[in-house]
């Protein structure tokens, strides 16, 4: 697996109506693509659910698809950014590299692009201003993430935002799945 | 005996009665003894119920051990005789084990355009002439990598496809105006 210290990976992991699926998008920090993966949807048969049970859907998401994805990118990218808060830890553990959530957020600009404020929740939860055209994005990072690797981490950040809109890629992930979805 | 005879012989004489005996002269009606036979019934054949139940991976499990077998000469099941049975071991089914197959698809996503949304509210720079007015702002986009653009009017969203090969890095942005006067229309600008 190659190794890009200038790209940015993004995952993501869908459940809706019983149907499992995944994609992972590795970009430049321009927002091109690199890599892009997804997995076949999976619907768990009725078997399937009682045998597994309330871990079923857990397996799926946490265990079987984000592992599948992030062990089969040829592109190993800089940092992985996922949208459901809940992908963090698994991530993390599968990926072993620098992980994040990313979302959009409705508070003020700070005053420059690289700030960050404490979000006061529980963990490692910040408001990042990553570029001075936009309002600040909450990012969460994994317990136990060290203040210098949260300062490098949203330094990489905003070095993309320059050059990119960093939640941009999770819409045509999005735009991917739903075409191969119509087939 | 005498004593009796003695009896009536007095009564008659000093009392002048005589005794008078009563013979009854019908006869008890005879008892009627019906001769006819009610005959009980009882089935001496063995019911046979027939109890069905589904089993979820039922056609993969065949239920034909010795206990099970039975003539079909001697056995029907709601009318219908039974002629076959399936041997066999009971066969047992493994369920596979969930899988997620991962499949490269760059292609797919190759073709797609990155879109930007309008984000002049944020953007503190507005540079702009007398006769003109400010419409948006898209950013940050690579200018020497594009290779087309085209704006969604309807939702107000640029449409940005790169050329996958460019090695450019250096990113504007793209300030949209309308031009006031006689020749109203609209113009692109990079800064």
């Amino acid at each position: 697996m190659a190794a890009s210290s200038n790209s940015l990976g993004y995952i993501v992991v869908e459940g809706a109506d019983g149907l499992f699926r995944g994609a992972s998008l590795v970009v430049d920090l321009r927002g091109i693509p690199m890599d892009f993966r997804h997995t076949d949807p999976i619907r768990p048969t009725r078997l399937e659910r009682i045998l597994y049970g309330s871990a079923l859907e857990v397996y799926l998401r946490e265990e079987l698809i984000l592992e599948s994805l992030a062990g089969a990118v040829e592109v190993k990218p800089a940092l992985w950014i996922c949208r459901e808060p809940d992908l963090v830890a698994p991530l993390k553990s599968v990926t072993k590299g620098r992980v994040l959530f990313l979302a959009p957020s409705s508070r003020a600009p700070m005053e420059a692009a690289g700030n960050l404020e404490n979000a006061g929740e529980n963990g490692a939860v910040y408001m990042v201003q990553a570029d001075s055209v936009s309002a600040p994005l909450r990012v969460a990072f994994p317990d136990n993430t060290r203040e210098d690797e949260v300062r490098q981490t949203v330094g990489l950040l905003v070095e993309a935002a320059k050059t990119m809109e960093l939640l941009e890629p999770f819409g045509r992930i999005q735009k991917a799945l739903a075409s191969l979805g119509e087939e | 005996m005498i004593t009796q005879e003695l009896k009536d012989y007095f009564c008659r004489h000093f009392l002048g009665r005589v005794k008078v005996s009563r013979l009854p002269v019908g006869m008890e009606l005879p008892r009627v003894v019906s001769c006819k036979r009610e005959a009980a019934v009882h089935p001496v054949r063995t019911r046979i119920e027939v109890t069905g139940s589904s089993l979820f991976v039922a056609r993969d499990i065949l239920c034909s051990s010795r206990g099970f077998r039975f003539s079909s000469q001697l056995a029907r099941v709601r009318g219908a005789k039974i002629a076959k049975y399936a041997l066999g071991e009971l066969r047992t089914h493994t369920v596979p084990k969930l899988r997620a197959a991962v499949l490269e698809n760059m292609r797919r996503v190759a073709v797609l355009p990155q879109e930007r949304t309008n984000r002049l509210q944020w953007q503190p720079v507005r540079p702009k002439k007398d006769d003109e007015i400010l419409l948006a702002w898209f950013g940050p986009i690579v200018e020497d990598a594009v290779m087309k653009l085209t704006l969604n009017k309807q939702q107000g969203v640029l449409l940005i496809w790169y050329n996958l090969q460019s090695r450019r890095f250096d990113a504007k942005g793209l300030y949209l105006y309308r031009r006031l006067g006689a020749r109203e229309n609209l113009e692109w600008r990079w800064l």
